[in-house]
């Protein structure tokens, strides 16, 4: 005792020490955990942020252009409020933005979700596409009801238009009674006969060249069918003689004609190197390709989500519905009617009788030749004339388009029933009968005819042949 | 300076049998708290690690939506005045690296 020593120095120094090393190591493997769990809430902020962007994506690509979704004004943008139910996590902050760049509009889509410590944001960019139109699309034309690219020569015994008509030729018109809301202009004569209720008069009119559409009609072309490069069955038509109905489920190469008397179901894909003749029914949810002709006979003929391909002529005589697509090298005839909902293309000439259902795109490099009330809900288009071979009908509900690029739109046309939409003729007649009731635009480069009534006013729709109607957004990037 | 050096000099000349037991006990007790802390600590960063391993598989996963489970469900958002509901499927990916789990959750949306 008494004594002094230094021990108690060296073992306080040494606590020390290891006490800071300790709180060293103790700090860094806190730091090292927090910054799991916050790089984990990272990347769920990332995946809610995500969510959000995609939803919002989802939505838009559904909505036409003119959607509330995205701010009308370029540069401005409007906050999105999200509901997020369980299980998605966190809080999310979301807006859209327009922009134009290029003369394109662009929607601008941010969402930030905040999980934890942690905060993402998620960006992506859509562009608002134009519908199909072919240069013509923003065409004063379609601002007329009624416009001739020569001669507007029209009867009618009760004329009321809800717009303005426009000839670059001339105009003459007789009416028992009549009314035009708007203008009615003409560029080298004009005459309306009859009592004058009203219309504006413009004469001498300036030239309104014609739209140009055929870019649009490339646009719908029917794709081209896909076949295998090998097949699991090599077989000759002779080989599939059968009492029975058959079931042809596996990818076949057949040779020769190929004579079916009891109906087919065809779930696979079949190329048959000359002609088939179905009788007793056929139903195809595969691709049938066919170098010669094809005759669906009796029984029905039912395509559902399938292709049926014929480099010479198809005839399908009772047709049951279409869904899928239809492709003839020659002509394609319905002579017991269709109800068509897919798409169908013929090179040459495509005609229906009895009835016609069609709420798909029918379209033909030839004429096209419609039976007596044909209810057309589609696209029709034709290089040479379409014939109504008596009254159109359309649903009500939907936008009609006929299209003849280089014919005539004739000789009956008259409506059942009021009708949205576009009819087409640029180089051709569009000739009227009877009674037309017609929301929308009726172009040739001559319209004539006699219509009892002729009733006309604006297309309730937006429409995609006019080049803006049937806008819509799509996804670019995510940025 | 006279008076520092004779201190060192009487330091230099050993320490008691005191100083020595004190000392001990000290260190030993440090050494105690220091070992306890010191694993405490390598567990925190252990779980750390581990927590980072499985957050990179469960995220890899659901990113690739490769063996996420999921439920149909919608997602609500209104903008411009309007409500909008788009459908789609609320998937979830768990992975378990040593014990120590982590659940990550997005939406796959298909369409209004």
């Amino acid at each position: 005792m008494g004594k002094k020593g230094s021990a108690l120095v060296w073992a306080v120094s040494s606590m020390l020490i290891l006490a800071v090393v300790a709180a060293a190591v103790l700090t860094m493997g806190g730091v090292y955990a927090h910054r799991s769990i916050r790089d984990n809430s990272s990347r769920q902020a990332y995946l809610t942020a995500r969510s959000a962007v995609d939803a919002m994506i989802a939505q838009l690509e559904q909505e036409e252009g003119s959607t509330t979704l995205v701010p009308a004004a370029a540069g401005s943008s409007q906050a999105v409020s999200f509901t997020v139910p369980d299980p998605l996590p966190g809080q999310i902050s979301a807006s859209i933005g327009r922009e134009v760049a290029g003369g394109v509009a662009y929607a601008l889509l941010s969402a930030t979700a905040i999980v934890g410590e942690a905060s993402e944001t998620v960006k992506a960019r859509m562009k608002l596409a134009e519908g199909g139109g072919g240069g013509g699309g923003d065409s004063p034309v379609w601002d007329y009801r009624i416009f001739a690219g020569n001669t507007i020569d029209c009867q009618s015994g009760n004329m009321q238009i809800g717009g303005s008509i426009h000839s670059n030729g001339s105009v003459n018109i007789g009416w028992s009674q009549g009314r035009i809301s708007g203008n009615a202009e003409a560029v080298t004569s004009f005459s309306i006969q009859g009592p004058v209720t009203e219309y504006t008069r413009i004469f001498p009119a300036a030239v309104i060249p014609m739209p140009d559409f055929s870019g649009y009609v490339e646009s719908v072309k029917i794709p081209d069918i896909v076949m295998p490069g090998s097949y699991a069955i090599h077989t000759t038509g002779s080989a599939l003689k059968s009492d029975s109905r058959q079931n042809w489920n596996q990818d076949m190469y057949v040779t020769g004609d190929v004579t079916v008397d009891h109906g087919v179901d065809i779930t696979s894909n079949v190329y048959i190197t000359d002609n088939l003749t179905v009788r007793e029914g056929v139903k195809v949810t595969g691709n049938l390709y066919v170098e010669g002709y094809i005759n669906f006979e009796s029984g029905g003929a039912e395509v559902v989500d399938g292709y049926v391909h014929a480099d010479g002529n198809m005839t399908v005589k009772a047709s049951r519905k279409l869904t899928g697509n239809l492709y003839a090298g020659g002509d394609i005839s319905f002579p017991n009617g269709s109800d068509i909902e897919g798409n169908v293309y013929a090179k040459g000439n495509i005609t229906a009788n009895g009835f016609l259902t069609m709420k798909g795109t029918l379209s033909a490099g030839g004429a096209v030749s419609l039976p007596s009330g044909a209810k057309i809900g589609g696209n029709l288009f034709a290089n040479g004339d379409i014939v109504f071979n008596s009254g159109l009908t359309a649903d009500p509900a939907a936008a009609l388009c006929v299209y003849s690029a280089h014919g005539n739109i004739n000789n009956r046309v008259h409506t059942i029933g009021t009708i949205n939409g576009v009819i087409y003729a640029p180089e051709g007649t569009v000739a009227l009968n009877e009674n037309v009731t017609f929301n929308g635009s009726i172009v040739g480069k001559t319209v004539t005819g006699y219509a009892g009534n002729l009733i006309m006013g604006e297309c309730a729709f937006d429409f995609p042949f006019l080049g803006g109607g049937d806008s819509g957004w799509e996804f670019v990037r995510y940025e | 300076m006279n008076r520092l050096m004779k201190k060192l000099k009487r330091w230099r000349s050993g320490m008691t049998m005191v100083e020595v037991v004190v000392s001990v006990a000290l260190i030993a007790v440090a050494a105690l708290i220091l070992s306890s802390a010191f694993g405490a600590s390598l567990n925190v960063a252990r779980r750390g690690v581990d927590s980072q391993s499985a957050g990179n598989s469960a995220f890899t996963a659901i990113e690739q939506q490769s063996a996420a489970s999921g439920s149909t469900g919608s997602i609500a958002f209104s903008a411009g005045g309007k409500d909008y509901t788009v459908s789609g499927r609320y998937l979830s990916q768990t992975q378990t690296v040593n014990g120590v789990q982590v659940t990550f959750h997005s939406f796959e949306a298909t369409g209004p």
